[in-house]
């Protein structure tokens, strides 16, 4: 249909509209080859160990092995239900500590005066250039050695601190920059005639942040959260440091521990990895606004 | 950002009536609203501010599960002593630790950056033009992104398994014999086109390392498609009509018009990528420890895919007495990434904005 009315403004140049199908072709080509892995994931996921480890593979199970699923789930010491639970714990409670402590932040720096407010507001900036795997070590130590945790004394010796705890897996990671800078650019939107508003109705600014800004801010504060979420649900490095505890590690690790269990049955750690992986699918496919939204949010973040 | 807030302020400021400044003048009432910011600063301090300068203070000890003796610079003069220049056994002069995992995260990071963006330029420039489903098609390129992590990796072990893997069959059917993958420490280049004259350390990647940059490509293509879409979004639509009634060809535009004014997205990109891309952990960790033997092999075959961090993790976690020399090594990490943020606040600051 526009093609054809591009054809009558542009008639000089008559290539270019065999173009748009040969585009439609190379993008569903590229998106077969991106969506392979997980087409060979939910495949091997129905796959006796036999059939996962022929060769030639053995492109479709013969039948729907969904005890695959069911031994992945009870294979595990407390199953993965345990490793579920702990991800949702250290997930949610992260992601929503961050959300109250990163707002209270935000809404200051966007909207109340105070001494200092901007070389604070700098100096949180200058946070962000503090990568993550630098701080690894000191905030092992920090977290071992924590005062008056885990059996230690006021100095921090003679126990083992917030070492495996879901606290140490929560707190450190709970703050974020950018999600201060991301909640103030918001925040800064609200007219300041709303606050004098509310102030005559007789409201205080913690009020206000709480029945006014926070509100009006929805948006930016679901992306917000769905980006905590997923990134503590994807999280590797740290939890494997501060944690040793099985019973008290997140879902990630839970496949670290399959590939040494069951290197030899991939249909079970194909199971595993989708029971792992769809939530955060699901997720996606529902918010997806608000993941693109965030993603193109950190775009602007330079 | 700062001149955002200046800006807004100042559009605030020349508004301000009598009665205005009234009820701003509670709000700047010194101290109270630094304690919304108490508890954000607590743990940024604690967590961020804090195990950087304590990071720093533990690279000048000999320190295992506590402090031993302080020793200065010694870790430093290890690190770019035997760490980049060493003797094997024979006698001869051979690639230090720090010096081989930084030619592999090297190695990594020129490949794995530009890929990934070029091909994501590629795409978000074809969805760009429009398609048919274009929306499912975003969706299924941005997938890999959101859901990378230890549980996505493990197909791709699978895949490129040197035994049962479908790749290998994949290549069968078009004649190449099947590949080692993980498990091979040969660089791909040698494997390629033989040059036994070349070092290896000097030959790039080994194919174990290529198959963590396919998937670190697969994983991280998604997020340059978004955010290129939304750079060529703000491109506006009256210059490409314009320069195709000049009669410049598709290639012509895209090359002269459409390439240029997304730069600056590609420049943030690059750093952003690059700054990130130094510091990989999980997909090695993921791919590469059951290939050796136990816990410690991460960063296998002949640790041509111990890449930074990966050695970190290894002399802190693994080898509990060498924690000051890898926190050495983490410093001088940072001394790299803060070479590398500097130059995108250079560049960066003289950009042309986009929307």
């Amino acid at each position: 249909m526009s093609a054809e009315q591009i054809r009558v403004s542009v008639p000089e140049a008559p290539s270019k509209f065999k173009l748009p199908k040969l585009t439609t072709v190379l993008l569903v080509l590229g998106a077969c080859v991106v969506v392979f892995p997980f087409v060979w994931m939910i495949l091997g996921s129905f796959k006796t160990m036999q059939e996962s480890s022929s060769y030639p593979p053995q492109v479709f199970p013969s039948q729907l092995h969904w005890e695959n699923y069911k031994n992945a789930w009870l294979a595990p010491p407390n199953t993965l239900g345990k490793y579920f639970i702990n991800t949702i714990i250290v997930a949610f409670t992260g992601t929503i500590g961050q959300l109250m402590v990163c707002s209270l932040a935000a809404y200051a720096f966007a909207q109340l005066k105070f001494r200092g407010k901007d070389i604070l507001f700098a100096l949180v900036l200058g946070t962000m250039m503090i990568p993550g795997e630098i701080t690894l070590i000191p905030n092992f130590m920090t977290i071992r050695h924590f005062p008056l945790m885990g059996g230690n004394d006021i100095l921090g010796s003679g126990g083992t601190g917030l070492y495996d705890t879901y606290a140490a897996q929560i707190i450190p990671g709970m703050v974020g920059a950018f999600n201060i800078f991301l909640l103030r650019q918001s925040f800064m939107q609200i007219p300041k005639d709303f606050w004098e508003a509310a102030q005559i109705d007789g409201s205080n600014s913690f009020r206000y942040l709480w029945e006014v800004v926070i509100p009006m801010s929805k948006p930016i504060m679901i992306t917000v959260f769905l980006l905590g979420l997923v990134g503590r649900w994807n999280a590797l490095l740290w939890p494997l440091i501060v944690t040793r505890d099985e019973t008290l590690r997140p879902v990630q690790l839970a496949m670290i521990w399959y590939q040494g269990e069951f290197s030899a049955d991939q249909g079970v750690v194909m199971a595993a990895s989708l029971l792992v992986t769809i939530p955060i699918v699901i997720l996606f496919l529902f918010m997806q606004r608000h993941f693109i939204e965030g993603i193109v949010g950190s775009g602007l973040k330079g | 950002m700062n001149e955002m807030d200046t800006g807004n302020d100042a559009v605030v400021a020349s508004r301000m009536t009598p009665q205005r400044l009234l009820v701003e003048s509670k709000r700047t009432s010194g101290w109270g609203g630094m304690l919304y910011i108490v508890p954000a600063f607590i743990i940024l301090i604690l967590f961020e501010v804090w195990p950087l300068l304590f990071g720093a203070w533990i690279s000048l000890w000999k320190w295992n599960i506590g402090p031993i003796e302080f020793i200065g610079l010694q870790n430093y003069k290890t690190m770019f002593g035997k760490g980049f220049i060493t003797r094997d056994f024979k006698g001869d002069l051979v690639v230090g630790e720090v010096l081989n995992s930084l030619i592999v995260t090297v190695n990594y990071v020129i490949i794995a950056v530009p890929t990934s963006i070029a091909i994501g330029f590629v795409i978000a420039y074809l969805l760009f033009r429009g398609s048919r489903g274009e929306g499912i098609l975003r969706t299924m390129y941005f997938l890999p992104y959101i859901t990378a992590s230890v549980a996505v990796t493990m197909v791709f072990a699978w895949m490129f398994d040197s035994h049962v893997g479908v790749v290998n069959a994949l290549l069968e059917t078009i004649g190449i014999s099947p590949q080692k993958w993980l498990l091979e420490p040969t660089p791909a280049l040698k494997l390629l086109f033989g040059l036994s004259w070349l070092p290896d350390w000097a030959a790039g990647p080994s194919q174990a390392l290529v198959v963590i940059i396919i998937y670190s490509v697969w994983a991280s293509t998604g997020f340059n498609v978004v955010i290129y879409l939304s750079g060529l979004s703000g491109i506006s639509k009256e210059v490409l009509e314009a320069a195709k009634l000049d009669g410049a060809g598709e290639w012509k535009v895209m090359t002269t018009i459409i390439w240029p004014l997304i730069s600056p997205t590609t420049f943030f990109l690059l750093i952003t990528s690059t700054i990130a891309a130094f510091q990989v952990f999980s997909p090695v960790f993921a791919l590469t420890r059951k290939s050796g033997t136990g816990a410690a092999s991460a960063g296998a075959p002949l640790d041509t895919t111990l890449t930074i961090t990966v050695f970190i993790y290894r002399h802190f976690y693994e080898r509990s007495n060498a924690v000051g020399y890898a926190a050495a090594v983490s410093m001088l990490l940072f001394g790299i990434l803060l070479v590398l943020t500097m130059i995108q606040f250079r560049i960066g600051s003289r950009r042309v904005h986009y929307q």
